[in-house]
Formats: C-alpha cells, sequence, structure tokens
C-alpha cells in the first residue's frame, strides 16, 4: 500500500523541528511490528539525522522524499519549504503496518549537494539505503500463522 | 465581472528567521560539502541553525562568516551570508534560489583533505549579538570579508533577505 505523509519545513519548523517529527513517524509506524528492533530503528535514524535535516533545510525533499519501505507498506514523507510550506497541512498520521512485518528500508533521495556524504554516511547503516526505492511495497507477511493475522482488520469486520 | 481574491495567512517575523536560517545553514554545508570538506565536521554548522535563527529573529546577525583553514596554513575567507532586514510586509513571499546557489558552488575549488573551518558571526552596527552557548569572543585576527562574488540570495521572506557570496574567487 502507498501511503504519503507531510511535514511542512522552514519557515514552518526549522531542520530539528523537522527530523523530530520525522523520527517520530518512523519510529511509531515501525512500532506496529512485534519483531522489528526499535532501539536499532532509533540508533540508525539518530546517525543520518543530520543528514535529514539538510535534505531538508535545503529542500530536497519537496517532491522527492524520504520513502520508507517495509512489508507490505510504501510510505512516502515529503517535506515542503517556502510557501509551499505554509499552505500544507501537516500530515503524520500513522500508516498502518502488520504485526508481523519483520524488515524495514528507508530510502534517502539522490541529491546534488548531499549525494558524497549520504553515501559516506549511510554505509554505517544496515536499514538505510541511497539507492532507488522501488515503486510499490514488498508483499506483506504471509498469512497463515497465528502471528500473522491482521487483528486491526479482524476488529473491524466484527464491529461492522 | 470584478473579482477579489484575499489572502489570510498568520506569519510573523520568526518564520522569516526560520525560512533564512534554514537556507543558510542548507547553502553553507553543501557548499562546504562540495569543496571537500569532511562530512563529520559538518554537523557543527549543522548545529548552529537554531542559533542562528535567533539572531536573525532579534534583528541582531549581520553576516555569518566561513573561514578557512588547510593543515599548516593560513585561516582564509571563504564564503558569507548577509543579512538584510527590510521593512515588514506579510504578503512578501517566502523563496530561495539554493538551486542557483548550488550551480554556482560545484565551480568552486576543492580543499586540501583536512581543511577545517570556523564560523563567525558579526553583529549589525549599533546591536549586539544575544550570548549563546557554545559562542565565544574572537581573539584572533581574522581574514578580510570585503567584497565577494555574489553567487546568488540564500532566501527572502516578509522583513528580510540574505545574499551568499564567495570570497574564494
Amino acid at each position: 500500500m502507498r501511503s504519503t505523509r507531510t511535514v511542512p519545513g522552514r519557515p514552518v519548523n526549522g531542520g530539528a523541528g523537522t527530523v523530530q517529527k520525522i523520527r517520530d513517524l518512523i519510529i511509531e509506524t515501525l512500532d506496529q511490528s512485534d519483531t522489528i528492533d526499535l532501539q536499532q530503528a532509533g540508533r540508525e535514524l539518530d546517525h543520518i539525522a543530520e543528514l535529514i535535516g539538510l535534505l531538508a533545510l535545503g529542500g530536497h525533499l519537496r517532491e522527492n522524499g524520504l520513502v520508507l519501505v517495509s512489508d507490505g507498506l510504501h510510505l512516502t514523507i515529503l517535506v515542503p519549504v517556502g510557501e509551499a510550506a505554509l499552505s500544507t497541512s501537516e500530515d503524520v498520521r500513522l500508516p498502518r503496518l502488520a504485526q508481523a512485518a519483520a524488515s524495514w528500508l528507508l530510502y534517502l533521495p539522490a541529491t546534488d549537494g548531499l549525494a558524497a556524504a549520504i553515501a559516506e554516511t549511510v554505509e554505517a547503516c544496515v536499514h538505510i539505503s541511497n539507492e532507488s526505492p522501488p515503486n510499490e511495497a514488498p508483499d506483506g507477511p504471509r498469512q497463515g500463522s497465528a502471528s500473522n493475522i491482521d487483528l486491526t482488520r479482524l476488529a473491524n469486520v466484527r464491529a461492522s | 465581472m470584478t473579482s477579489t481574491f484575499t489572502t489570510s495567512r498568520t506569519i510573523t517575523f520568526t518564520n522569516t528567521a526560520t525560512h533564512l536560517a534554514g537556507a543558510a545553514v542548507s547553502a553553507l554545508a553543501e557548499t562546504l560539502l562540495t569543496i571537500g570538506i569532511s562530512v563529520d565536521k559538518i554537523s557543527a554548522l549543522y548545529g548552529h541553525e537554531k542559533v542562528i535563527a535567533s539572531w536573525i529573529e532579534e534583528q541582531s546577525l549581520h553576516r555569518l562568516e566561513i573561514t578557512l583553514t588547510p593543515p599548516a596554513g593560513k585561516e582564509l575567507a571563504g564564503y558569507s551570508v548577509e543579512l538584510d532586514y527590510t521593512a515588514w510586509d506579510p504578503e512578501q513571499q517566502f523563496r530561495d534560489q539554493l538551486a542557483r546557489i548550488r550551480r554556482q558552488s560545484a565551480k568552486e575549488p576543492s580543499v586540501a583533505i583536512g581543511t577545517n573551518f570556523s564560523v563567525v558571526v558579526k553583529p549589525r552596527p549599533g546591536r549586539t549579538l544575544s550570548s549563546q552557548p557554545g559562542w565565544r569572543s574572537v581573539d584572533r585576527v581574522l581574514p578580510s570579508f570585503a567584497g565577494g562574488y555574489r553567487h546568488g540570495t540564500v532566501g527572502t521572506g516578509p522583513g528580510g533577505s540574505a545574499v551568499f557570496r564567495s570570497h574564494r574567487i
């Protein structure tokens, strides 16, 4: 499932504020999984926090955002700047991630000014990539085991 | 038929300060990375964004200066961002010219491996920069930042603008 979320950048939010909102969105999204290691995710996001800040401040996330890919999830995070930031509402609604989702990868966009810095920095991260993201989310967790049952959807079916 | 269009946006000079500080840090950081300053040193510059925004908001900051010091070499003028405070016009647009500055910075000569940089801030005449943690007065003779080649406008917003210059050309 493809989703897009938006965090307005300057002049609404400075670099640090923008990065914090993006970090919260990614961590809370991954927190829906029972198996993804959140501490490792936090460490890797902290390692690239300044790069995300510079990407946001430089307007590099206006059109080609950060892309978080996990089992059944393809989330693009955009950061408009300038006038566009003023006319855009913040949207950090939590996208749904299956409890059984086990892997994740965050793609940083290729840019002119920061490409070398990004390439050097992501080398130390297992879950951060500077390659082109896939167009679609990989298949979700396989059905069949109890841990793969979508309890939220099941609850919705029961309620309807 | 007569038509009218009315904008209703609530902005303050804080927005302008946030916009200009962010664009200035972006332009300086990307330029330093482009000329070969190592990525681990850039974090110091990124960390100054909030303080720079504070000084712009109090309208005390005149100019940001970046000096470059090669290993065992003399400290040289590198780049500057100069602030201009204008009359408040809430209808003025928030813009930047970072794409133009990136094109210009790509032509800048690279620095020697191991080159360091310093950030120097100058107050407007008659103003004082508020005290900020980690910042102190300079007790050495700094290189001249007179003149310089204008790379472009880092950003403009209601009540202010900032111009980026190279002092290496």
